[in-house]
């Protein structure tokens, strides 16, 4: 029994630590501030610590059974606190009030336990060995925590799947408790039933950990969250709501069902349509397989290459029935070759030649990215063009991000073709932009293939004219060694978002 | 006692490190990554340099003839072969002691990329860097003029942005200059130090030569400017009134960047020289590689395949009644052999060329003893998931604020692609605090372990758990690594003496210009070639 109640105390010291840790690092990854939010949530916690000591002294009769109850209820709240935060935290404004009081709800119930434990064994050794002992177990314990947490339960478990076991174990020393002192107890199988409840509801959250992940998401998404994966990439996610599917990477939303036509019309007819027999087309990015649906609205077109860098995209949307369903099945047509490769070091290393090819790549947001949008590669780009070829590029929006949007008008001038700027309204985006990159003379087209929704010919040359808040700038190009885009780009964005 | 106690102490004892230490233990792998770590320590050029002190190799047993004889397969040796064969001579050997060329821009790979051991970049050439603009035109970096008659470079080869990022206060700033957390009289200071560089870069004598530029030759030689040699660098940011220890911590560390040498101990001439040689603006630009200037040695190297010789001890440089010969020690034959030429350039250090050059042994003037050397450490690391820290992005030059390291360079920064892996990361160390030789000796002594806990703890400091992310860590030790432009050497006799002809033995090496810049390893391969040229009565079009 002794030995039984010893790994008791060292149990409960590492649990209550580990709840604390738990607040601290979600607290840190939710609010940012690393040194604010775990010194808030460790002085709370400790002060409420302090409350449950006190508390302690309140509980008169029944020492026992209030102890396991305390185990029982600590377990409960402290292993589901992990999932009770990140959901909470889509309420942004009260998360703080809900992380503070889940702190000091857990700090006061683990304040009660050690003087609980006291008192129990108080009767059965000196005073002096038990403070020394339980104490000392107790501290213990702490380092134990503090050393698991970081570097076998955060790696191994996550931090959900972390909460609910430390929990579990909470609630298996009450069920222990109970086995224990079974024969002293009054309403043996009340406690009991409150402990197993406690349990169940925790083993419940450890098996839907995953999917509790992706609820967690759906908090942060509008809609229902359908598809949440994590590729070597990006985070992809998938929301559905009655009318609408959305495809979101790393949290930036790429297309909504509603409006993607007028925006993958605007990007692929305009240019492809003023060919005369376009044969070969290549599509950088757009893994989506969006843009090869127009694309293969052309049957004169019979090869369609598409490079896009993520496989867990292009399998995505090659596979899953309400994807292909939007983009028509375009990437297991017959005329298409995926190829998951890095768009830039694709175009050196090949030689075959297209009639036209999409740039619809994600915007230049990051140094990385921004290399996509430079002179070098549209040199390159434009090596890999018959003659008389064009291409066009996604250019972000030429109203909320004008300087950027005739920076890449810029830069695909000064790579040696001639830009054709226009833009298309696509609501769920905003005014947005394209710019053609052209080998010869350029002509809007006068007809237009079948079955489109949005584009017609009438409407077509209205869109390469410009309002006067989106203007052309003069700007200086893109290179690879001043990325001027990627600070446009920044500070442009950085105004419209917040 | 016992059976009323909680459990006995030896039970207490026992129980409470099994857990105590179980839960050690089972923290143990993934907090010791770094004995995962691979690695090795590389080169060998100071063991064969030992060998040269030795002495006692046994006399030459077979002779080869050639026109000219070129010692070292550095930048200087391989440029001078360069310049004889763009002069249309093709009758000349180069001799290398190690068994790679480059010298200080020797290069290494692994399965991912191209990496340097040294030097890793060349800054745009300026108009007075005529032959470096012609071997860049000759190797199609240089891809000719824009309309404004400036020359165009490729663009894979200009160093792509962001090109360089400092940790200081826990994260990332972009530049160099330490401007987080920096006050109004540090940023006011900084421009009052610019304002100054940006005049000496403007300033030319009375006879049109500009005050400082490159090859350092072309310099003005005006009293008041070579007199600046006589000051350190931290006396005339003194002098100045320039006492902000942040511009002092950025002026001390371009001083170790490209000399290994710390402020105080630095030539003032030579330190304004780093500011105010080189282009202002979109000049103002760096050329690089994966393999930094290896590069330029691969291309030079595949250019002159059959006129290099690796693995060659050259311990005798004489000249003779018809020319000069050069003995040296092929290690694996086990046998000496003779070079019997016309000329020689010896492209080795002076600490070398006076061992092996007879008449500088014979005589040992004392202006030699004056050059000094700084000892390096350069390391490089197979990084997985490279760590990106907190602030602004990887650069291509990252560099930790108030370290005696310099930070490291990304050696796969110039790739096209969006997302890599793996890359390699350069770190560079130049062991510049303190007694030289001491450092030296400490520093060839020193295992490969401390090398690696040294390393990591540097790094650390910008990406704590950069151990887990460490692959394989190769380092370097440079033990003569860059001649030290001490105060009064730049201008001083010594090196000045060191310049004087010895007939047809042509020292050539960046130590005659006092610092190890590309520039002037170049500018004397080149000069050398155009003399060896002249004295075997040989037309060529001089580039310097």
């Amino acid at each position: 029994m002794k030995l039984a109640l010893f790994i008791s105390v060292f149990v409960i010291a590492t649990c209550g630590l580990v709840y604390e840790l738990i607040a601290g690092t979600l607290a840190s990854y939710l609010l940012g501030d690393t040194v604010l939010q775990f010194s808030t949530v460790i002085g709370a916690y400790l002060f409420a610590m302090g409350i449950g000591s006190y508390l302690s002294r309140y509980v008169g009769k029944g020492l026992v059974s209030r102890f396991i109850q305390v185990e029982a209820l600590v377990g409960l709240v402290g292993g589901s606190s992990a999932a009770l935060l990140s959901a909470a935290f889509a309420q942004a404004a009260g998360f703080r009030v809900i992380l503070y009081a889940v702190v000091i709800v857990i700090g006061t119930l683990v304040g009660l336990e050690i003087p609980l434990i006291i008192r129990i064994l108080q009767d059965r050794l000196a005073l002096k060995d038990l403070v020394a002992q339980v104490l000392a177990l107790d501290y213990i314990g702490a380092l134990v925590a503090s050393l698991l947490f970081p570097l076998v339960l955060m790696p191994r478990l996550g931090l959900l799947r972390t909460s609910f076991a430390i929990g579990l174990a909470n609630t298996l020393v009450a069920l222990w408790a109970l086995r224990i002192f079974r024969d002293e107890l009054p309403k043996r199988s009340w406690l009991g039933a409150q402990c197993l409840a406690s349990a169940g509801a925790l083993l419940l959250g450890l098996a839907l950990s995953s999917h509790l992940g992706a609820w967690a998401d759906s908090s942060i998404y509008a809609d229902e969250v359908i598809l949440s994966r994590t590729s070597s990439y990006q985070k992809i996610v998938l929301t559905k709501s009655k009318h609408d599917v959305r495809l979101f990477l790393n949290g930036h939303l790429q297309f909504s069902s509603l409006d993607e036509h007028r925006y993958h019309e605007g990007l692929v007819h305009p240019g492809l349509a003023s060919l005369p027999a376009p044969r070969d087309v290549l599509i950088l990015g757009g893994g989506d397989g969006l843009a090869a649906r127009e694309v293969l609205k052309y049957p004169g077109v019979e090869r369609v290459v598409l490079v896009d860098l993520d496989p867990a995209v292009t399998r995505l949307f090659a596979a899953n029935q309400a994807l292909t369903q939007l983009n028509g099945g375009s990437l297991s047509s017959p005329k298409l070759t995926v190829v998951n490769a890095d768009a830039f070091a694709w175009l050196e290393a090949g030689t075959d030649f297209f009639d036209f090819a999409v740039v619809d790549l994600p915007d230049p947001s990051s140094y990385s990215v921004g290399k996509l949008y430079t002179t070098s590669f549209y040199a390159l780009l434009k090596r890999r063009l018959r003659p008389g070829g064009l291409f066009v590029v996604q250019a972000t929006s030429p109203l909320f991000a004008r300087k950027s949007f005739w920076c890449i008008d810029a830069t695909v001038n000064a790579a040696g073709l001639r830009s054709v700027p226009y833009h298309v309204y696509v609501p769920s985006f905003g005014e947005w932009g394209f710019v053609l990159g052209t080998t010869g003379p350029y002509k809007p087209p006068r007809t237009l293939p079948p079955g489109l929704r949005y584009l017609t010919a009438q409407i077509l040359p209205s869109q390469f004219i410009f309002s006067r808040d989106m203007e052309r700038l003069a700007s200086e190009p893109n290179r690879l060694n001043t990325q001027v885009l990627v600070h446009l780009y920044e500070s442009e964005w950085e105004k419209i978002n917040f | 006692m016992g059976e009323d106690q909680l459990l006995t102490r030896r039970q207490f004892l026992g129980l409470a490190s099994a857990v105590g230490g179980g839960a050690l233990l089972g923290s143990c792998r993934p907090d010791s990554p770094r004995e995962a770590i691979t690695g090795a320590i590389m080169g060998q050029s100071h063991r064969l340099g030992h060998r040269l002190v030795q002495g006692g190799f046994p006399p030459p047993k077979r002779t080869i003839e050639t026109g000219v004889v070129i010692v070292g397969g550095g930048i200087a040796g391989l440029s001078a072969g360069w310049k004889l064969d763009r002069s249309g001579f093709k009758d000349f050997l180069i001799l290398e002691l190690e068994s790679r060329f480059g010298g200080n821009s020797r290069w290494g790979q692994n399965e991912f990329t191209r990496y340097p051991w040294a030097a890793h970049y060349i800054p745009f050439p300026t108009a007075e860097s005529a032959a470096v603009s012609e071997l860049l035109g000759d190797l199609g970096v240089e891809t000719g003029r824009g309309p404004d008659g400036k020359p165009r470079y490729d663009e894979r080869f200009v160093c792509f942005a962001p090109q360089e990022r400092l940790f200081i206060h826990g994260r990332w700033q972009e530049g160099i200059f330490p401007r987080l957390g920096a006050t109004a009289d540090d940023i006011g200071q900084l421009k009052a130090f610019d304002k100054a560089m940006a005049g000496y870069r403007r300033m030319k004598d009375a006879r049109g030569r500009r005050a400082f530029a490159l090859p350092m030759h072309l310099s003005s030689r005006r009293d008041d400017l070579l007199a600046l040699d006589r000051l350190s660098m931290a006396d005339w940011l003194k002098a100045q009134g320039l006492t902000s220890p942040r511009l002092r911590w950025y002026v001390d560390y371009a001083c170790r960047d490209d000399f290994g040498t710390i402020v105080e101990e630095t030539s003032a001439w030579a330190g304004i020289h780093y500011y105010a040689s080189r282009g202002e603006g979109a000049d103002d630009q760096v050329l690089t590689w994966p393999e930094g200037n290896g590069y330029v040695v691969d291309r030079l190297a595949g250019r002159l395949k059959t006129r290099l010789r690796a693995d060659a001890l050259v311990f005798d440089v004489e000249e003779t009644s018809s020319g000069v010969q050069a003995d040296c020690w092929d290690p694996a034959a086990g046998e000496s052999v003779r070079v019997r030429a016309k000329a020689a350039i010896v492209c080795v250090p002076m600490v070398v060329a006076r061992r092996v050059v007879a008449r500088l042994r014979r005589e040992d003037p004392p202006w030699i003893k004056a050059f000094s050397y700084a000892p390096w450490l350069v390391a490089n690391l197979t990084v997985e998931d490279p760590p990106e820290g907190k602030g602004f992005p990887t650069a291509w030059d990252n560099v930790i604020y108030d370290s005696e390291g310099l930070g490291y360079v990304v050696a796969t920064h110039q790739g096209l692609e969006r997302w890599r892996r793996e890359t390699v990361w350069t770190y560079y160390h130049p062991l510049a605090k303190g007694d030289a030789s001491q450092l030296r000796k400490a520093a060839l002594e020193r295992p490969w372990g401390e090398w690696r806990d040294i390393v990591l703890k540097d790094l650390s400091r910008a990406h704590p758990g950069v151990a887990r992310h460490v692959r394989r860590l190769d380092v370097m030790v440079l033990g003569h690594a860059m001649v030290k432009p001490a105060v009064g050497f730049m201008w001083g006799p010594e090196r000045l003496a060191s310049l004087k002809p010895l007939g047809r033995v042509f020292l050539a090496h960046s130590d005659l210009s006092g610092f190890s810049l590309f520039e002037e390893a170049q500018y004397h391969g080149v000069l050398a070639a155009q003399r060896a040229l002249s004295a075997l009565g040989r037309s060529f079009t001089p580039s310097v």
